[in-house]
């Protein structure tokens, strides 16, 4: 009842004002595109989605790619299998934030936490678009091309998805889900048909709808659904539809479409006709839309509302149109920048960005312009403006190089000649009188002008070279003039010519400025400023290395502070009659400033060559005071809609600040650019960072899979990190630190990896942190832990062993051989992970075999001593040991030198060895080994292991197999190369001793172990007629993995 | 008539125990001794022994440069090479430049004096590493220098059965010649490993100098 009286009462107020025309103005969007070029693997878009992780999704007909603001890493077919095509059709995210994808051909993948997950097969005949139409913590809900209804329990991963097929012939067309969660279709016959529990139901009679013809079902935004019917748009009670047609129109209506706005009132497509209606009346209309599209335009159209109330078409053909919350109607075409008018997708992120996919035409985001641009395009007749000045009652004039003096006033331009040549058309210093009328500075010699009723008079021609002009609040009039002739003070008819030094070389005076308490600064060419009064010129001077330099720009601050801008000094600051001076040492970006504006929030921005400069004037008194050593500052260009980024420099003011806060600068080659400082710095809150990569000599290690190990002896580890910031793009900055590392934190700037040689074994902590525009930091930034383990050697035991082994090695008979070449690897391998392996393998080789020789010499000795008799028995032992110890040395210092890190080597003391150890033994040693062996380089370790496995297999033969000739050979293969030690003796079969010791796993096992260890294998044949023991290495193994720093992401 | 030996070693302890090991046996005697390359070279000529024992491990120039200078002064000598460690690259330099044959350090006595004896009674000995790198050698020069000739293929034959494995026993079995015939053919291996390395290393100093020329001739 009451609504009924409320639509009435609305429907009489539309119907006494009238509807409302919205109307065209220009769309003043910045769009920023994406295609091939940046990346992105096909520059046909079909549709976007966010993750509630922040990275934004795009569907592409080439592959799925996921955004964080820099980079587009695709994923498709080739390196995820899980997505069946790499036509993407449609990505949606449901209520747990699980991506899902529609790829061509029906298939269905979903994404999760990093995994990828084939959800339903391809069928192979259809070209499907399967929706998602509705979500829940448990379940989701798709409509395929043909209105068949999947749904799917999501508490079990694997649960089974639910098919209900639409009644045969239907081929029902999915409209929309009420508050109930009822799916609506139209069907073929254009009659409803609705989809509860597990069943499709014909909605009887039509729910009464009157009209011959449905054209749409919409749900209104709580859940009630709407229809649009010929000549009728109605809305369902639960029982039927009530009809809901505005009357204050005409009845004949088309609505093809209907657009329910989350305020409660609804967009009506109507032919070619675009318009508001609320309650029972139409309240507004987009005119411009009128006739534009014809009338079937809504078919290939998608419409959407934005989170600030403002409504999106995007429009297959015709671009994207938006009707901003306060009712303007916006185009925006290919003409606007936009990279093409197909547009088929539209996403609005989360942090308020509106993207379109464009068919052929990529990815393209919209900003809201912050620069606002008068240049050639509106109107002013020279793109270089040197000087601008404004009056309170919104009138801006802008002195031009070449087109004279300028009038805007509310986007009108009048200009207004000097002189019939160009020359005479230079503007390069304006003030505007409280009268309404101008001064100015114009024409080759920089004469005063005035301007008055539209008409300009050359004046006084006794002052020339007028580099400035400030208007102070008494009424005075200064004029900064060229070099030699001082300032210029007039005062009702009192004109004065101060003299600014006393020397007779007088600078030019450039700049000028009133503080708030009326004291009035002058700025000169040789870097001195003055405090000038009419009668008097008070001179400072900086005494730094760039005292000299020429003052450009002056802002006195209510506080008694002068901000100068220097040619080629930086920033200079003059307080309490102290200088103190910003340059690139505090991170100033520029030393030459030729324009300064102080805005309401305490902060200055710097016009200069380079662009525009936004910096707190907090952080500069916090460097000039010596406080801070560094500066952040937000810089602003082209991204941010200038058409050119350098400022005019030379003369003043050739800045303004407006009565309303605007702030105006002149360019070079981009006219007059303004921004709303208040808008210019809207805060966003820091980046959200990922870390999304850490790979270990090159292989990516899975970083969501519990805690992560890195195995002993890696040698790199590079991180990829990113900040999900789509506004500041690749401009976001990074600082990281590895805890258990780096004491402090790195500075990375815009640099996104982080590469690491060599840890020592522990448990580490990487994070990272980014900071927004105005460097504010990520306090939570993103972590990940990760323990690089240790080798046995590296545990606490061993080195306690280590300790040991390295004492006896210290003894003298090992000093001599070994540690002037184990000295010279310890160089050689010098911040090398292998030399620990090396150190430690050596160490406890000379802890067993020539300590205890040593040890074992030293008893005998002993013993020959205290039994003369057994003296010879003694010495033959005492020989005996010797010997072994030399050869063990000889092992060791093999193993040691690097001149043997090739195959050769190898191959060389393997056949030296077998050949020595087989005669002693009486079997005969026979070789098969390539003459030529390719310069493959061996590592220590590597050799080692593979001698110790020929050793232990030439042991083997000679205690076991009873054989009476074995033969070594060495195959060589594309990948890898293997070691043959094969006999003729009895076998494995019939050396029951030796199968158990291989079968027990020493034997064997120790082989395979050993093998295994460096990156090959052990295989053993016995087939009666001996033994044959095969060690491969694969070279993949033999040269460490070649880490590319700063490579994309691996493919596969 | 013994056999006169002469030692360079640089460990006084070792040479000592060579001496004196020499010295005792019957059959043997130390002519001189050399704790350097430089004192061999000025001294050894002088003496002319049979047979010189060379450390290869020695200060100032090694014992492979000792006998590359030597041998040509003493073509009648037999240089046996003593090493503490195996190590191919350098035995086979050493026999390159005209050694005859190598000895472990660790050699027993007894073994050392018949090795001594064999050699100086004509024997080559060759173990089939070295032949493989003998044969390597012969491959890997494309273009032959100047005065060195290629192996024959009775040669060839017997080096490549050497580099397998094969004894010189066997060896003379396969080929159906006598074991002094293979004895010979391993001479000659020798000799032309020698010549080989010695007009290898004349080219190499002769295009040193030429390069230096160069460069002079270039500043």
């Amino acid at each position: 009842m009451n609504l009924r009286i409320l639509s009435h009462r609305l429907a009489g107020l539309a119907l006494l004002v009238g509807v409302l025309r919205v109307a065209a103005a220009p769309a003043d969007y910045l769009v920023d595109g994406w295609d091939t070029e940046n990346n992105l693997p096909s520059s046909t878009v079909t549709s976007i989605a966010q993750t509630p992780d922040g990275y934004l999704w795009v569907g592409t007909y080439n592959g799925l790619a996921r955004f964080d603001g820099a980079r587009f890493v695709v994923f498709d077919p080739a390196n995820r299998p899980e997505i069946t095509q790499p036509r993407i059709q449609g990505i949606f995210t449901d209520a747990r934030g699980t991506l899902w994808i529609n790829t061509f051909r029906g298939g269905l993948t979903s994404y999760r936490a990093g995994v990828f997950r084939n959800e339903w097969p391809d069928q192979p005949a259809f070209d499907l678009h399967t929706t998602l139409v509705a979500s829940s913590s448990n379940s989701v809900t798709f409509v395929a091309q043909f209105g068949e209804v999947m749904q799917r329990d999501l508490t079990h991963s694997d649960g089974d998805w639910k098919i209900t097929v639409p009644p045969p012939d239907s081929r029902p067309i999915f409209q929309c889900v009420d508050a109930a969660g009822r799916l609506w279709f139209l069907t073929r016959e254009n009659h409803i048909l609705r989809f509860a529990g597990s069943k499709f139901e014909l909605l009887a009679d039509d729910g009464g709808l009157a009209g011959s013809r449905i054209y749409t079902l919409v749900a209104g935004a709580n859940g009630q659904v709407w229809a649009g019917a010929e000549n009728e748009i109605a809305r369902w009670t639960g029982k039927q539809f009530e009809a809901m047609t505005p009357t204050n129109g005409a009845a004949d209506i088309q609505p093809q479409l209907l657009f329910p706005t989350k305020a409660g009132a609804m967009w009506v497509l109507d032919g070619d006709r675009l318009r508001m209606m609320e309650g029972r009346a139409w309240t507004a209309e987009a005119e411009p839309w009128r006739g534009l599209l014809g009338p079937a335009s809504g078919r290939a159209m998608g419409a959407h509302e934005d989170r600030d109330g403002g409504l999106w078409f995007n429009h297959y053909g015709n671009g994207l149109f938006h009707i901003t919350p306060d009712r303007k109607y916006q185009r925006l075409t290919s003409q606007e920048n936009l990279p093409g008018d197909r547009v088929g997708a539209w996403f609005q992120s989360s942090d308020g960005g509106i993207w379109a996919g464009v068919d052929h035409g990529g990815l393209a985001r919209l900003r809201d312009r912050r620069f606002h641009v008068i240049s050639a395009g509106d109107g002013l007749a020279s793109r270089t403006a040197l000087s601008i000045c404004g009056t309170t009652n919104g009138v801006v004039w802008i002195g031009t190089a070449g087109a004279g003096l300028c009038r805007w006033e509310e986007g009108k331009i009048t200009h207004f000649p000097v002189g019939a040549s160009a020359a005479a058309n230079i503007v390069f210093s304006i003030a505007p009188r409280p009268d309404g009328g101008v001064w100015l500075s114009a024409a080759a010699g920089e004469d005063l002008f005035q301007w008055s009723d539209g008409r300009i008079q050359r004046v006084a021609t006794d002052v020339h070279g007028v580099k400035c002009i400030l208007l102070d609040r008494r009424g005075r009039m200064w004029m900064g003039l060229k070099a030699g002739s001082g300032l210029a003070c007039w005062s009702g008819t009192e004109r004065k010519i101060l003299t600014v030094s006393s020397n007779n070389i007088q600078p030019a005076i450039r700049a000028l400025a009133e503080a708030p308490d009326g004291t009035v600064w002058a700025g000169a060419d040789d870097g001195t400023i003055f405090r000038c009064t009419p009668d008097k010129l008070e001179a400072f001077h900086a005494t730094d290395a760039l005292a000299d330099q020429p003052i450009y720009s002056l802002v006195a601050e209510a506080d008694g502070t002068l901000w100068a801008g220097t040619f080629r000094g930086g920033l200079l600051r003059f307080k309490d009659g102290n200088f103190s001076r910003i340059t690139a040492k505090q991170g100033l970006p520029v030393d030459v400033i030729s324009q300064l504006l102080s805005d309401q929030r305490g902060r200055l921005w710097l016009g200069t060559h380079q662009g525009i400069y936004c910096v707190t004037k907090a952080a500069l008194n916090a460097c000039a005071d010596g406080v801070a050593g560094s500066l952040d500052y937000v810089t602003y260009g082209r991204h941010d809609g200038m058409a050119a980024v350098e400022c005019s420099d030379g003369y003043q003011p050739a800045c303004w600040r407006g009565p309303d806060g605007r702030l105006w600068f002149t360019t070079v080659r981009g006219g007059v650019v303004w921004v709303n400082p208040q808008e210019a710095t809207v805060k966003a809150p820091p980046p959200p960072v990922r870390i999304e990569e850490l790979s270990v000599d090159g292989e990516p290690m899975p970083l969501h899979a519990g805690k992560i190990m890195v195995p002993p002896g890696r040698k790199q580890l590079d991180f990829r990190f990113t900040a999900l910031s789509f506004e500041a793009g690749d401009k976001a900055r990074f600082r990281y630190r590895l805890e258990g590392f780096d004491s402090r934190w790195v500075e990375a700037d815009t640099l996104r990896s982080a590469h690491y040689p060599q840890l020592p074994p522990r448990t580490y902590r990487f994070r990272v942190t980014a900071c927004n525009s105005e460097g504010e930091w990520n306090d939570s930034g993103d972590a990940v832990e990760f323990a690089v383990q240790p080798f046995f050697y590296q545990s606490w035991w061993f080195k306690i062993l280590l300790g040991a082994g390295l004492m006896a090695g210290g003894s003298v008979a090992v000093r001599r051989a070994a540690t002037r070449k184990y000295r010279r690897k310890l160089a050689l391998m010098e911040q090398q992970h292998a030399i620990e392996r090396d150190r430690a393998r050596i160490a406890k080789d000379i802890h067993d075999d020539i300590g205890a020789g040593l040890t074992q010499i030293t008893l005998l000795t002993e013993l020959a001593r205290r039994e003369p008799e057994q003296t010879n028995a003694n010495l033959e032992r005492i020989t005996h040991s010797a010997r072994k110890l030399t050869k063990a040395m000889d092992e060791i210092v093999w193993a040691v030198d690097p001149q043997h890190d090739t195959l050769e080597g190898l191959m060389d003391y393997v056949s030296a060895y077998a050949e020595d150890f087989l005669r002693v033994a009486e079997i005969r040693c026979r070789m098969d080994l390539p003459v030529d062996l390719p310069p493959l380089p061996i590592d220590a370790e590597l050799r080692y292991n593979l001698f110790l496995a020929l050793k232990e297999s030439l042991n083997n033969v000679v205690k076991h197999a009873q054989a009476t000739e074995v033969w070594l050979r060495l195959r060589l293969e594309p990948k890898s190369f293997t070691l043959v030690i094969a006999d003729n003796g009895r076998g494995l079969t019939a050396r029951r001793g030796a199968v158990d010791r291989l079968a027990s796993g020493s034997g064997l096992a120790n082989l395979q172990k050993r093998l295994a260890a460096v990156g090959g294998r052990c295989e053993i044949h016995s087939d009666g007629g001996g033994t044959r023991v095969e060690l491969t290495v694969f070279r993949a193994a033999v040269a460490s993995p070649v880490v590319v720093i700063g490579g994309e992401e691996k493919a596969d | 008539m013994s056999i006169s030996v002469s030692i360079v070693e640089d460990n006084a302890q070792v040479r000592g125990s060579l001496i004196r090991l020499i010295d005792s046996s019957p059959g043997y005697r130390c002519v001189s001794q050399h704790g350097s390359a430089e004192n061999a070279l000025a001294e050894i000529p002088k003496v002319r022994p049979e047979v010189v024992l060379m450390d290869i491990n020695l200060p100032g120039l090694n014992g492979v440069e000792c006998v590359q200078r030597l041998k040509p002064q003493l073509p009648g000598a037999q240089i046996i090479m003593l090493t503490v460690y195996q190590n191919t690259e350098h035995i086979f330099n050493a026999l390159a430049a005209g050694a005859t044959g190598y000895l472990l350090k660790q050699t027993p006595p007894a073994e050392l004096l018949a090795a001594i004896r064999d050699v100086h009674a004509g024997g080559s000995p060759m173990s089939s590493h070295i032949a493989r790198k003998i044969v390597q050698s012969f491959q890997h020069v494309p273009a032959e220098p100047a005065g060195a000739q290629a192996l024959s293929p009775r040669e060839a034959e017997v080096l490549d059965l050497l580099a397998k494995g094969f004894l010189y026993k066997e060896i003379a079995e396969q080929m159906k010649v006598s074991y002094a015939t293979v004895h010979t053919h391993i001479r000659h291996i020798y000799e032309k490993l020698h010549v080989r390395s010695r007009t290898e290393a004349v080219a190499k100093h002769l295009n040193q100098a030429r390069s230096r020329r160069e460069v002079a001739l270039g500043a």
